[in-house]
């Protein structure tokens, strides 16, 4: 079953159509990724599905229920976490204090006044778990806003996994990043679907990453669904071709 | 944009990450006891600075209240403009209560903080839906309606002249009576209540619930999309620093014998704020610190000038200019250079 379903998806800003007639399918498990050039609705696309507005016209099913009406706070307690294009985080925090919120939000404990010492150190080892995985130890008392930003866009992973999504959304993970940083996220990415199994969608620009790691793409131009397959497939797309990639190369 | 990519094995080979830094273990606390005993000993050495018992008893009050609001200002973020109310309904809820209905003070103050703490609570949730500007707008407008109810019900309250006729009893502690008109221990009882704020301000910044406000302060949106009810945590920072400014509020009227319309007035509101900033709005200590300065300077400005105000507003304007973070956010950023 799919985890995610768009069926005839429409948004039209008064008179702008943003996105026309879109049908996605992802499977639980897909690593998709949505290309297209700029202005194209990849964004919109996500607003959407994370609840931000509604469809004008259409219906999105997310884990077999619809979304309509649900606000992005309880889609966020039914499994879907985004990241934004600009990142977003708890600038003046440090790392260790990013993820304590994040933890103790995954947890349920935001109306706590006091904490009992065992829960104490279940958050503690929640934190320690996650700045592990994602090589953050070593920065944990850091202002996250002194951190570069491809360490800043770490933090905002390991934020958005503390919940341990079924769904997540990654807007432009990688854009602003140097090439090593790139590759470390990368890295991330993949072993983020690789070991946890997390589905992801995400928004990129950078072909490189796409063809490494996305099981299937997206194409989408102009607010319509240009093509959709492998990243074989893709690259050997005619449309996509004289529509992107054409254009780019 | 080009990002330094940061070596993390490296920094993280030297330093394993404690669970939390603990060579700052002992420091931190070190500024608590120093001041836990400076108000402990305050009736002894305040009159050999020319002070006396009473002036300490009011910085007590007004820190007490400052703390409180700093919960929803310095450390949720939520600029109010209207504590005065729930600081006034405290006075108001204890005279009205000792003049007309009981001679326990302790049932006074009770009613007080209960009165004051439940009209933020019911009241908080109409301000959680504006941010900034608009936030302190509605937070004046509910203050003021406050005020000029109490100007206005002449019967009940007296009107602008305020109101007496009521004076704090003596407390029987089970055949130990604390002579409560004493100004010595009175200030002892305004303490332990001081004592209590603080130790709720303490405990909330240092859980959960204390994270989230800050959070909320840092970035909204992000926790917004980790599925949190921002208007309800806000709703709750303003619900406790209500019940505080009432249980501050409450002694007031106490320690003045008297319960003014300008307890309840924006005016003291914006003296709140003030003393919040004055004294650093980001830090635990902050808002008495502030209580300090301004309670003092008032004190011997007034006793020199009808125009201590003015006064009072250069100290702030400098203050603002060249302390930002206030006073304790001055010291503790030099602290910790």
């Amino acid at each position: 079953m799919s985890l995610l379903s768009l069926k005839n998806v429409s948004r039209r800003f008064g008179s702008l159509a943003a996105l026309s007639n879109i049908s996605l399918e992802i499977p639980q498990g897909e690593l998709r990724a949505i290309i297209g050039p700029n202005g194209a609705g990849k964004t919109t696309l996500f607003n959407l599905i994370s609840g931000l507005f509604p469809p004008s016209e259409g219906e999105v099913l997310f884990d077999g229920q619809s979304i309509k009406g649900v606000s992005p706070a309880r889609l966020v307690h039914r499994g879907m976490i985004r990241t934004f294009q600009i990142t977003e985080i708890f600038l003046n925090l440090t790392v260790y204090q990013n993820l304590e919120i994040a933890v103790e939000t995954a947890q349920g404990l935001n109306l706590r006044p006091w904490l009992s010492p065992a829960r104490r150190r279940s958050v503690r080892t929640a934190i320690d778990e996650l700045m592990e995985t994602l090589h953050l130890t070593g920065l944990a008392y850091r202002t996250a806003g002194e951190l570069a930003h491809g360490d800043q866009r770490v933090v905002e992973m390991a934020i958005a996994l503390s919940r341990e999504p079924k769904l997540l959304l990654l807007d432009e993970p990688t854009a602003g990043m140097g090439d090593e940083e790139t590759d470390q996220m990368t890295d991330l990415i993949r072993h983020m679907h690789g070991e946890r199994g997390i589905t992801m969608l995400f928004i990129e620009h950078d072909m490189n990453i796409i063809f490494k790691v996305a099981d299937r793409i997206t194409v989408l131009d102009n607010g319509h669904l240009l093509a959709e397959g492998t990243p074989s497939e893709i690259s050997a797309n005619a449309d996509v071709q004289a529509a992107y990639l054409g254009g780019a190369k | 944009m080009s990002a330094s990519p940061v070596d993390k094995t490296a920094s993280a080979g030297q330093d394993s990450a404690p669970a939390a830094p603990p060579a700052r273990r002992i420091p931190a606390l070190l500024p608590a006891i120093v001041i836990w005993l400076l108000l402990l000993s305050v009736p002894f050495w305040l009159p050999l600075l020319g002070g006396y018992t009473e002036l300490g008893t009011r910085v007590l009050i007004f820190g007490l209240v400052a703390m409180g609001l700093n919960l929803l200002l310095g450390f949720t973020g939520g600029l109010s403009f209207g504590h005065a109310a729930y600081f006034g309904l405290g006075a108001y809820g204890t005279g009205l209560m000792l003049k007309f209905v009981t001679h326990s003070t302790p049932l006074a103050i009770l009613v007080g903080v209960i009165v004051g703490g439940l009209a933020a609570t019911v009241f908080g949730p109409l301000t959680v839906r504006r941010r900034g500007i608009y936030f302190a707008m509605i937070t004046i407008a509910i203050g003021q309606m406050f005020y000029f109810v109490s100007v206005r019900w002449n019967s009940l309250t007296g009107g602008e002249d305020g109101l007496t006729g009521f004076s704090r009893t003596d407390v029987d502690l089970g055949g130990w009576i604390l002579h409560l008109q004493h100004p010595m221990v009175f200030y002892y009882f305004t303490l332990f209540f001081f004592a209590i704020g603080c130790a709720v301000v303490w405990s909330v910044l240092h859980s959960p619930l204390g994270h989230t406000f800050i959070a909320i302060r840092e970035n909204q949106k992000r926790l917004r999309f980790l599925g949190l009810p921002i208007g309800v945590y806000i709703w709750i920072a303003f619900a406790i620093s209500g019940f505080i400014a009432a249980l501050a509020g409450s002694l007031y009227a106490l320690l003045n014998n008297f319960a003014s319309p300008e307890d309840l007035n924006w005016v003291l509101s914006g003296v709140f704020v003030i003393i919040c900033v004055l004294g650093g709005m980001r830090t635990f200590w902050g808002p008495l610190m502030g209580a300090v300065i301004y309670v003092v300077a008032q004190d011997y400005l007034s006793s020199i000038t009808v125009n201590w105000m003015s006064f009072i507003g250069a100290i702030f304007i400098l203050a603002v200019l060249f302390f930002p973070w206030g006073l304790l956010g001055f010291f503790q950023g030099r602290f910790q250079k």
